[in-house]
């Protein structure tokens, strides 16, 4: 509370900051503004910053990370009653020092005699520190921003170049903003890679990567250890491959189509409508799509192949007609299909973007020569737009390997080495979850599995994006 | 006469071929030709002959309309949303907006040039052969091949290309693509080539190199040009067309537009007084 109220102070006063530097950079020019370097409100700025910035960095730093200071400072000086703890105790000990100081629930442990004492003096002493830091930091921060006025302040004059400086702060921002995303991803990928060597250490790579039997034990027990042999991904994988050929027999030549029809032979009015209505299926949530498949698309496809079962039994394809009225709600079919129904939007869209890409002068070009326009499409249209297409569908294979939801819902869980679509399987994305979800423990090789599954998604997506988007980037020199 | 720098090679050159025109039959009759682009009007009631075996210069400042005249004889106009043309443009004596007339066997017919040179992204041989393969010009692949070696002659190209028809044709300079495609536009056989300011992509000595070709190919083919640039005009037509805000100002023997046009107009826009 005491902290928003120092830094709302600290806003005002880098407002008050700018006023006055801006008039002290008119008055030093003695009424005329335009002998100065840069415009008034730069020199504001220039002054507004020192003042504001170092001292609200000191104060959200000591924000962050004055609890950790105050406990570290707390230890110091133990009570001998305190030092023949063990040190778990001695946590504990000074975990219900510092709730009972902020008005918390400490634990159940009973203190009494030296060590009761001990605790009511080290509470104490746990609010004497964080009051200390409280003020102390706001009152650090009010000296900065003081000795940012005065360090700003006398540098404003018509040679000084403020504009430059000011710039230079806000490139300084712009590059503090991206390195937090280059370090985010950089993190996630290093806890992957940490976490997967761990799990590795536990289950060779070769076994991870070419075992064919898929059943992570359960670890019931700290002394129980998953058995050998149960971690071969090779099932996932067959699934999740089965899963994404299905989604794209299915997204690939609609998605495609559609948008050959919208970029080449839809009316502007077609194309003004037709093409949000597209973007609106792209923004479905998965999980929609999950229901969708789950709920309708499964009880469907199954009612279907048991009825065609019906009809064939007894007959000479007896066998095939007992396994059909067995098929299942959950199928690959059912996942794959869904799925292609939601990258066909991601599909389409791009490949219109390409196609539209293709300069109208080859369409004009062959038109001239007298080329039908189906003709034209065929034999120069597509020819020119084919790497770009080639990498949409690329980016939509990485997203329908990554893609978790509906095959959550929809696919099974059962991992299984098949390529038969009525069957249940299982994808790498839909294991991930099912061993991450709930209470589990992440140093048994079960949970753990799941970061070696991460890796390997990772690593594959990853490629499938370099590649289609260095196909794009070759494809856009041709024409640019 | 006074003369100054820009017109004098004007008159050093007219004078080419110019004897053929008279006599001329008529490959190309425009009567009362209005083309609309929704609302606005680009052209008025123009009319005009456009001789055979010979080179019509279609003349004017940027926005007069030329490239609109030019598009409506091969129906280019019919991909341009909005686009309404009305009048007659006959090709001998056919009206080319009759519905009897399919656009794609007229465009066989009525070759087109543009302003940029436009390969397609295929090979060399490829963007030859397109126009035969989709017109099923060809029996054969010894025939094709003929055709493409020929088509490639008669556009001056094949002497820098023979060794590399099976490279892309999006690999050659810029005027070699526009002989490029004069070869594709002539594989086909047509009667008449279009050409929209060919050479205004291209250097001083590519554009000599097409207009050397412009007046080969005159022998064979009823070409129309449209060109911004008067001393192309005088150098490779004999006759011209002066376009002035869509309507068709004056219209005569080359010679006669650049020596002595009867239009006030013309005379101001040949001698660089505007445009």
């Amino acid at each position: 509370m005491l902290t928003w109220i120092a830094l709302t102070a600290l806003l005002l006063f880098s407002l008050a900051t700018y006023m006055a530097g801006r008039r002290r950079a008119v008055a030093v020019t003695a009424g005329k503004p335009a002998q100065l370097h840069s415009l008034p409100g730069y020199y504001g700025s220039y002054a507004a910053l020192w003042a504001g910035v170092p001292a609200a960095l000191l104060i959200l730093l000591f924000a962050m990370f004055g609890g950790r200071l105050e406990a570290g400072l707390l230890r110091v000086d133990p009570p001998a009653a305190v030092q023949e703890l063990t040190a778990p105790q001695q946590d504990v000990f000074y975990d219900d020092a510092r709730a009972i100081a902020r008005g918390g629930t400490p634990s159940e442990t009973i203190y009494d005699g030296a060590l009761k004492t001990a605790l009511e003096d080290k509470a104490a002493k746990s609010q004497q520190i964080s009051s200390l830091i409280q003020y102390g930091s706001i009152g650090l921060g009010a000296i900065l921003a003081l000795a940012g006025v005065f360090i700003a302040y006398p540098r404003i004059s018509p040679q000084f170049r403020a504009r430059n400086k000011v710039e230079g702060w806000v490139a300084g921002l712009f590059v503090v903003c991206s390195v937090t995303a280059i370090l985010t991803t950089a993190g996630i990928i290093a806890s992957l890679v940490w976490e997967s060597w761990r799990f590795f250490q536990a289950v060779p790579v070769h076994e991870f990567l070419l075992g064919t039997e898929w059943n992570p034990q359960i670890a019931m027990r700290a002394d129980q250890f998953a058995g050998a042999g149960a971690f071969g991904a090779v099932p996932l994988f067959v699934g999740t491959f089965l899963i994404m050929l299905i989604a794209m027999m299915v997204a690939a030549p609609i998605g495609l189509f559609s948008a050959i029809y919208l970029s080449e032979y839809a009316s502007p009015w077609t194309r003004s409508v037709v093409k949000p209505l597209l973007e609106i299926l792209a923004g479905v949530p998965t999980v929609v799509y999950g229901f969708f498949a789950a709920l309708t698309v499964g009880p469907l496809f199954r009612s279907f192949f048991n009825w065609i079962g019906a009809q064939l039994a007894g007959g000479s394809f007896d066998g095939l007609a007992q396994y059909l009225m067995q098929v299942q709600n959950q199928m690959a079919l059912v996942a794959g299909a869904v799925m292609g129904i939601m990258l066909i939007p991601f599909v389409s869209s791009l490949s219109d973007d390409i196609i539209n890409a293709v300069p109208q002068s080859l369409r004009d070009g062959s038109l001239a020569m007298g080329a039908t326009r189906s003709e034209t499409v065929k034999k120069v249209v597509l020819p020119a737009a084919l790497p770009g297409i080639m990498a949409a569908l690329l980016l939509a294979v990485s997203r329908a390997v990554g893609e978790t939801m509906i095959v959550t819902m929809a696919a099974g869980l059962q991992a299984r080495m098949t390529l038969n679509p009525l069957d249940t399987v299982t994808t790498v994305t839909v294991q991930i979850v099912t061993l991450l979800t709930g209470d589990q423990e992440f140093d048994s090789p079960k949970t753990l599995s799941a970061f070696g599954l991460g890796l390997t998604l990772f690593a594959v997506t990853l490629m499938l994006n370099i590649v289609a988007l260095r196909i794009v980037r070759k494809y856009r020199e041709q024409y640019d | 006469m006074a003369h100054d720098t820009a017109t004098a090679p004007v008159h050093i050159a007219v004078d080419r071929g110019h004897a053929a025109l008279p006599n001329a039959p008529i490959k190309i009759r425009a009567r009362d030709v209005n083309v609309f682009y929704g609302e606005k009007q680009a052209l008025f009631d123009v009319s005009l002959d456009v001789p055979e075996n010979s080179v019509t210069a279609l003349i004017g400042p940027s926005g007069c309309g030329k490239s609109t005249f030019l598009r409506s004889i091969n129906r280019m106009n019919d991909t341009v949303a909005g686009c309404k043309v009305t009048g007659r443009i006959e090709l001998d004596g056919e009206d080319v907006n009759d519905r009897s007339i399919d656009p794609v066997v007229l465009r066989a017919r009525v070759g087109m040039v543009f302003q940029k040179p436009n390969p397609f992204p295929k090979t060399i041989f490829e963007n030859v052969a397109y126009g035969p393969r989709i017109h099923g010009i060809a029996s054969g692949k010894a025939e094709l091949e003929a055709i493409v070696e020929s088509s490639l002659k008669r556009a001056g190209l094949w002497t820098e290309v023979a060794d590399r028809l099976h490279q892309p044709g999006t690999g050659l300079s810029g005027g070699q693509q526009q002989r490029l495609v004069i070869a594709r536009a002539i594989a086909v056989s047509p009667e008449v080539i279009l050409m929209d300011e060919p050479c205004s992509a291209l250097d001083p000595i590519a554009t000599a190199r097409i207009e050397e070709l412009i007046d080969e190919l005159r022998n064979q083919y009823c070409i129309v040009i449209v060109t911004h640039s008067m001393a192309q005009a005088a150098r490779v037509s004999q006759k011209t067309a002066f376009f002035h805000l869509g309507k068709l100002v004056e219209a005569g023997p080359t010679g006669e537009i650049f020596t002595n046009p009867r239009d006030s107009r013309t005379q101001d826009y040949i001698t660089g007084r505007f445009g």
